[in-house]
């Protein structure tokens, strides 16, 4: 499968708080936005064609994460 | 494989896409995970160069500088001539079931 198209910053942001994540920080960068994840001290870039998520091994964290944006985005 | 006027052909993923008129979003993921491992970052790199063509002898496994390399699985090594060293395991999500595989290896060696 691949994904396609682009995240709804709303859309996430609504689903990370729905997660339980609570302390995302959002803020511009020169091509689209980060989401800082405070506690967890992980992140997420975004911009129109790419997402990169980098965090510690909390490798439940980032299984979440990786549920929340292939909800985000379409597949083929 | 992509169908146009009742034919099909083979297109590797970024022809489609366009073909298609659509834009492909690429999700990478990366984790670190800290080893204990004495000596430059290039010996460690070389370490688990050995151990992933080990583990994964059906894949080609390369290695560059301090990057190690197989699909879109990028494993980098960093730090100083002191014992921890830092290491960056970053893939796409394409290749989810080898980079989750490879960081949970590294994982496991770290503990």
């Amino acid at each position: 499968n691949y994904e396609w198209g682009s995240i709804n910053l709303s859309e996430l942001m609504a689903k990370l708080s729905k997660e339980g994540i609570n302390d995302a920080k959002l803020d511009n960068t020169a091509n689209g936005y980060v989401i800082h994840l405070q506690e967890k001290d992980a992140l997420i870039h975004l911009d129109e064609k790419n997402t990169h998520v980098l965090c510690n091994s909390d490798e439940n964290l980032r299984s979440r994460l990786r549920t929340i944006l292939m909800q985000c985005l379409k597949k083929f | 494989l992509v169908m146009k006027d009742n034919t099909h052909c083979l297109m590797d993923v970024e022809d489609a896409c366009k073909e298609v008129g659509i834009n492909r979003h690429i999700i990478r993921f990366t984790s670190t995970v800290y080893l204990n491992d004495s000596g430059p970052p290039l010996s460690t790199a070389k370490k688990l160069h050995q151990l992933l063509e080990e583990k994964l002898s059906q894949w080609s496994v390369t290695i560059s500088d301090v990057e190690v390399s197989v699909e879109s699985v990028i494993v980098k090594v960093e730090g100083d001539e002191n014992e921890q060293k830092s290491i960056f395991v970053s893939w796409t999500n394409q290749d989810e079931d080898l980079g989750s595989y490879i960081l949970e290896l590294l994982s496991s060696m770290a503990k």
